[in-house]
């Protein structure tokens, strides 16, 4: 199993990346239990950022731009985590989610997470981020992560997001693990490219 | 081994002087940038289509086809591209064989679906049926060339009854057609069927993409048994700038590249070098560049250059096809030819598919009896 991470993480203290990484740890025990180990790609669109402009204003993808669209196309489960910025995700993070291609996420359960500095923020991710990883077919769980900055230092409330935590990655193991999406998910990781895969043109023909 | 060059007849402001060409110099320089490429012994000039500003290449090739046509004596007109989605195959099968004939065989076309969806519907077509079209629009082109007398009922234009598409084709042979795509494995397929040829516009692409495009394109081609994959028709694009040292060419080239329509404020100069084709420096780096495409895309028939775009002055431009024709081309075609093996056909001219022709050898669309398409057809 395929487990991608992609994640906004600003500074070197970054909340988000914190958020990320115990996403990650519980999305992996969680699978381990199962007896399953998935290899773990981290993107941490930072470090993405010139090129994710970049790609905005010209039609080229700068190759580790490229490699983390394969790393999703790929994920047979992707984590994204964002800091929300005035009501909404950041927005070099929108924008990884605007130049993926179509598709990218067909059938591929999507653990959603957010950060902010108040609780005042949390729905934010929910109404701009699912319906737009939605809009990418993605199989966006019901249980999303929101962590606030008192969420890690008060003991109550770090329990009971270390709780959502464990519950949202034990969702994504599940969909993941399980077999929703059917056969979908198998396309989306198929090369188009590949010669032995391409639509004959005859088929092409009757189909217009 | 074709070399020419491409022109997309953008009009764009000169960043270093803000000199704005009108449409009616930008026009004319297109004319003096063909003859001149003639004159510098370029093999290829190909002109886009364009419908919208700021580009002011022909709404219909043929018209700029045919003034080159006088004007020049040997150098091949072809367009990049030809709009197979919204002009209507029966005028593309028309004005293409006319100025075949005007040119006496130096014309051939590259077909592509257009860059801009407003296009599709200022034609009444629909910009969702892309390919569709492409592919419906290509099939009665096909035959418009091939038959006298052509029956036709399709979904994206009027019926056809014993039609006969008038002049017929120069010597009953069809201008060669490329198909151009970027990302489109339907296309790479269309071209295989055909056995036509198939040009990957890669100067905004890393080689990665384009050599797997390529491969598509070359693996179909045997597949419907016009050749092994080796000997398919293939073109690639490219944009060069040159002067006679690399930081003179740099220095020289940035603030055009600085402030393109298409790539301006975005990555840098070195950036873009590294991920595309574009190759900014002297005759003898193209050279190794250009020559570097062979060991990903396989021995190639057709190198188009961009380099009269992102409002490059005449006088620059000019310079430019003198150095491709003095440095670059003859270097390339040396050494392309002694490369290619003996086997792999060379840049189809006229003459040869005229030969080919006389030979019964066309290509048969989707493959002859025996070829693994029709033997994997039957066996099903």
């Amino acid at each position: 199993m395929r487990l991608t991470a992609v994640w906004t993480g600003l500074s070197s203290e970054s909340s988000t990346t914190r958020l990320t990484e115990r996403l990650i740890d519980a999305a992996v025990a969680s699978a381990r239990t199962n007896g399953i180990d998935p290899v773990v790609t981290r993107i941490n669109l930072r470090r993405l950022a010139t090129g994710l402009v970049n790609m905005t204003v010209t039609p080229t993808p700068d190759p580790e731009l490229e490699e983390a669209f394969e790393a999703v196309q790929q994920a047979d489960a992707v984590i994204t985590a964002t800091p929300i910025y005035k009501t909404a995700p950041v927005g070099i993070h929108m924008l990884f989610w605007q130049l993926v291609d179509e598709g990218a996420l067909a059938a591929t359960p999507v653990l959603l997470a957010s950060t902010g500095g108040t609780p005042r923020h949390s729905l934010a991710a929910e109404n701009t981020l699912r319906p737009m990883l939605g809009y990418l077919k993605g199989l966006v769980i019901p249980t999303s992560v929101f962590a606030a900055t008192d969420d890690w230092g008060d003991p109550e409330d770090a329990t009971r997001l270390t709780r959502r935590i464990e519950t949202a990655a034990a969702e994504l193991m599940a969909w993941a693990s399980g077999s929703v999406g059917g056969g979908v998910r198998a396309d989306k990781t198929a090369d188009p490219l590949d010669p032995a895969g391409v639509t004959p043109f005859e088929q092409i023909l009757e189909q217009r | 081994m074709d070399i020419g060059i491409f022109t997309i007849g953008d009009v764009t402001v000169d960043p270093t002087t803000g000199h704005a060409p009108s449409e009616h110099e930008r026009i004319q320089n297109t004319v003096t940038i063909a003859r001149h490429a003639e004159q510098a012994g370029l093999d290829v000039f190909a002109t886009g289509q364009h419908h919208n500003p700021p580009f002011v290449a022909p709404a219909n090739p043929p018209i700029l086809m045919a003034h080159l046509a006088a004007m020049t004596d040997s150098i091949r007109l072809s367009t990049a591209t030809t709009l197979i989605t919204t002009t209507d195959p029966v005028r593309i099968a028309e004005d293409y064989s006319y100025v075949q004939h005007l040119s006496l065989g130096r014309v051939d076309l590259m077909l592509g679906r257009g860059n801009t969806g407003p296009v599709y519907p200022w034609f009444g077509k629909d910009i969702r049926a892309g390919i569709p079209l492409a592919v419906e629009n290509y099939a009665l082109l096909h035959r418009l060339w091939r038959e006298e007398s052509v029956d036709w009922n399709g979904r994206y234009r009027t019926p056809l009854q014993d039609f006969t598409a008038t002049p017929r084709p120069l010597d009953d042979v069809a201008p060669f057609v490329w198909h151009g795509s970027i990302r489109s494995p339907e296309i790479a397929e269309q071209a295989a069927y055909y056995g036509d040829g198939f040009f990957h516009n890669n100067i905004f692409w890393p080689m990665s993409h384009t050599a797997r495009m390529v491969n598509l394109y070359r693996q179909r081609f045997e597949h419907y048994g016009h050749g092994a994959a080796h000997q398919a028709f293939v073109g690639l694009g490219g944009q060069v700038f040159m002067r006679r040292t690399s930081q003179d060419a740099v220095r020289e080239f940035r603030p055009y590249f600085d402030n393109a329509p298409v790539y301006g404020h975005g990555p840098s100069l070195e950036e873009f070098t590294a991920q595309t084709p574009l190759t900014v420096g002297t005759p003898e780096q193209v050279i190794e560049r250009t020559l570097s495409f062979q060991e990903w895309a396989g021995d190639y028939q057709r190198q188009l250059f961009l380099i009269d775009h992102a409002g490059l002055p005449l006088k620059t431009v000019l310079e430019q096809i003198d150095m491709l024709g003095e440095d670059v081309a003859p270097a390339l075609r040396k050494e392309f030819d002694a490369r290619r093996p003996a086997d792999v056909p060379d840049a189809p001219t006229h003459e040869w598919l005229v030969e080919r022709h006389r030979a019964g050898k066309d290509p048969a669309p989707g493959g002859r009896p025996g070829s693994p398409a029709v033997n994997e057809r039957e066996g099903e």
